[in-house]
């Protein structure tokens, strides 16, 4: 199902099948049922559009990207998102930054009702960077029974919806860094 | 207040109406006498408030709508307060109203535009989140959290308003539909329709106009979330702590001083988060003080005798101004079967919204004292 986003992008999502494994999907054109994008296949450049929101997540050329937020050049804290000044000294001196793309699990849960935007179920967990940043993202690329509070994991660039002419946008999942699924 | 429910032949306008005038009703004073109005809603479009006043004939009044997510209508109180407080009003009603079953359906989420609403964050999916961090960290069992909505919704039957009138079992709990794991249906609150309403006076009015019906609002105390420079515990509240600081201090009081709370159980972990982040149970126990019968109604702490969130029902605006009216009938002794006695003290939070990088979005507490 797709609905219109604020920023102008069209979302249709999921990461799962119907077995509940967390396969790295994504939607056929049609909206229905997931189809399996392999692994090596994720960071291809022909499987990449351009960002979902350009502000959080880079997506370059290359194929690789960054999650993107600030840090404060006076006291050195780090925010995401971007923000305009420093919650910790109010300093407006802040710069953008590419955080780094491995990170903690620190919690998660299967959501199994969400709004029409997104299909169900799906896992929301929330990442602690080494930056001393948590971002929420949704966890593909595993079983569900794998999935462990402390957990490593890493960054992954993937489809992610459409905008309103149909081209392809590319989100983000968090993936266990060695998942042990074949 | 109105009965909390589904309404599907009635509006917000319908809802705050009739609560408004239950407010007058109860208060037992001419409506010519309200000087200002102040009106919580989330999703009821454009001047709900100036609908209501309209329905009931007293348009024309200083009116103010307020969004604060779930705290609205306990932040309309609050502004009703400093009203009367700064001087400028004597006579204030606050009013909350929702009607909630035609606005949506399923699960609450954040401002669309917000990064993680963007990925799919969903309200239950977020305290489901905060639940298994607290299983994980203080060994809570899946069994111990389902007797908070156990409780409640037992409370609910004692309860002519609530929107949940029937006792629920943990095996219930269990049953119930997954949602976001490890939260079930019976572990959210319902989408639910309704309104309630209070009149907050100054001291000569209510010499002049309460008799001897008024109860002290000793503390309306509001505050929002702050953006952390570093990841902090989401199995502890301190936007809740420091907002129950402010009340505490403003009241006179401190948390053993409390004999009951209404608290924002919009999901049974929330209840947990909530009390302890209040002071009133120390970290990590409450699942346990629960388990031990000390949160009933009879026990140690009554926590949400009315039903709260789980049981009596969440129409947003509403609950807030609803959690008072709680704390008012049973420092009046007017609570029925449900009535906790010699209750001295009591103590309602609310607290909503989301937002990327903050704790939480708006939180109020209230503390009423006979």
């Amino acid at each position: 199902m797709q609905m219109h986003h604020p920023n102008g992008a069209r979302r249709s999502l999921t990461c799962f099948d119907h077995h509940e494994t967390l396969d790295l999907a994504t939607y056929r054109p049609d909206g229905r049922l997931p189809f399996l994008l392999k692994e090596k296949d994720i960071l291809a450049g022909s499987a990449l559009g351009t960002s979902f929101r350009p502000g959080e997540l880079e997506v370059r050329d290359d194929g690789t990207g960054n999650l993107l937020g600030s840090r404060c050049r006076s006291c050195g804290a780090h925010f995401f998102p971007v923000r305009e000044a420093c919650s910790g000294c109010l300093s407006g001196d802040l710069e953008t930054v590419k955080f780094a793309t491995e990170g903690t699990l620190y919690t998660y849960s299967v959501v199994r009702q969400s709004t029409p935007d997104f299909e169900v179920p799906y896992v929301l967990g929330y990442v602690d960077f080494p930056e001393n940043v948590r971002i929420m993202g949704q966890i593909g690329g595993c079983e569900i029974d794998d999935i462990k509070i402390g957990m490593p994991m890493v960054l992954a660039l993937e489809p992610f919806g459409e905008d309103d002419d149909g081209n392809p946008l590319t989100g983000y999942r968090f993936k266990p860094m060695e998942p042990n699924n074949d | 207040m109105t009965r909390f429910g589904k309404h599907p032949d009635r509006d917000a306008t319908d809802l705050g109406a009739e609560a408004l005038l239950g407010a007058v009703a109860d208060a037992g004073i001419d409506a010519r006498v309200i000087e200002a109005a102040y009106c919580g809603h989330v999703f009821q479009g454009m001047v709900m408030g100036q609908r209501i006043l309209a329905q009931v004939g007293l348009a024309g009044l200083p009116l103010s709508n307020v969004e604060n997510a779930c705290s609205s209508g306990a932040t309309a109180i609050r502004e009703a307060s400093l009203a009367v407080r700064a001087g400028e009003h004597d006579v204030v009603v606050a009013v909350g109203a929702e009607h909630l079953t035609s606005q949506f359906r399923g699960a609450l989420t954040p401002d669309p535009s917000d990064p993680e609403a963007a990925v799919g964050a969903t309200m239950p999916g977020v305290y489901a989140m905060r639940a298994r961090r607290y299983m994980e960290e203080f060994g809570m069992t899946r069994e111990q959290l389902a007797l908070i909505p156990v409780k409640n919704k037992m409370n609910a039957t004692l309860n002519p308003l609530a929107h949940f009138h029937s006792s629920i079992t943990v095996e219930d709990v269990l049953e119930s539909r997954a949602i976001a794991d490890p939260l079930r249906l019976h572990d959210c609150s319902p989408v639910t329709d309704g309104a309630a309403a209070v009149i907050v006076m100054s001291d000569s009015a209510a010499k002049k106009y309460a008799n001897g019906r008024a109860v002290r609002l000793a503390a309306s105390t509001l505050r929002s979330g702050s953006v952390d420079v570093e990841p902090t515990s989401m199995t502890f509240e301190p936007l809740t702590r420091d907002t129950a600081q402010d009340a505490y201090e403003k009241a006179g009081i401190g948390p053993e001083d409390v004999d009951f709370c209404e608290v924002h159980d919009c999901f049974s972990i929330a209840e947990v988060l909530r009390v302890e982040g209040l002071g009133l149970f120390p970290q990590g126990e409450y699942p346990g003080a629960v388990e031990r019968g000390e949160a009933n109604i009879g026990g140690r702490l009554p926590v949400n005798p009315s039903g709260g969130l789980l049981g009596k029902g969440h129409p947003l605006g509403g609950t807030g101004v609803a959690q008072v009216v709680e704390l008012v009938r049973q420092l009046r002794g007017e609570s029925g079967d449900r009535q906790i006695e010699g209750a001295r003290v009591g103590l309602a939070h609310c607290r909503g919204g989301k937002a990327v990088g903050i704790e939480g979005a708006a939180c109020t507490v209230q503390v009423l004292i006979r």
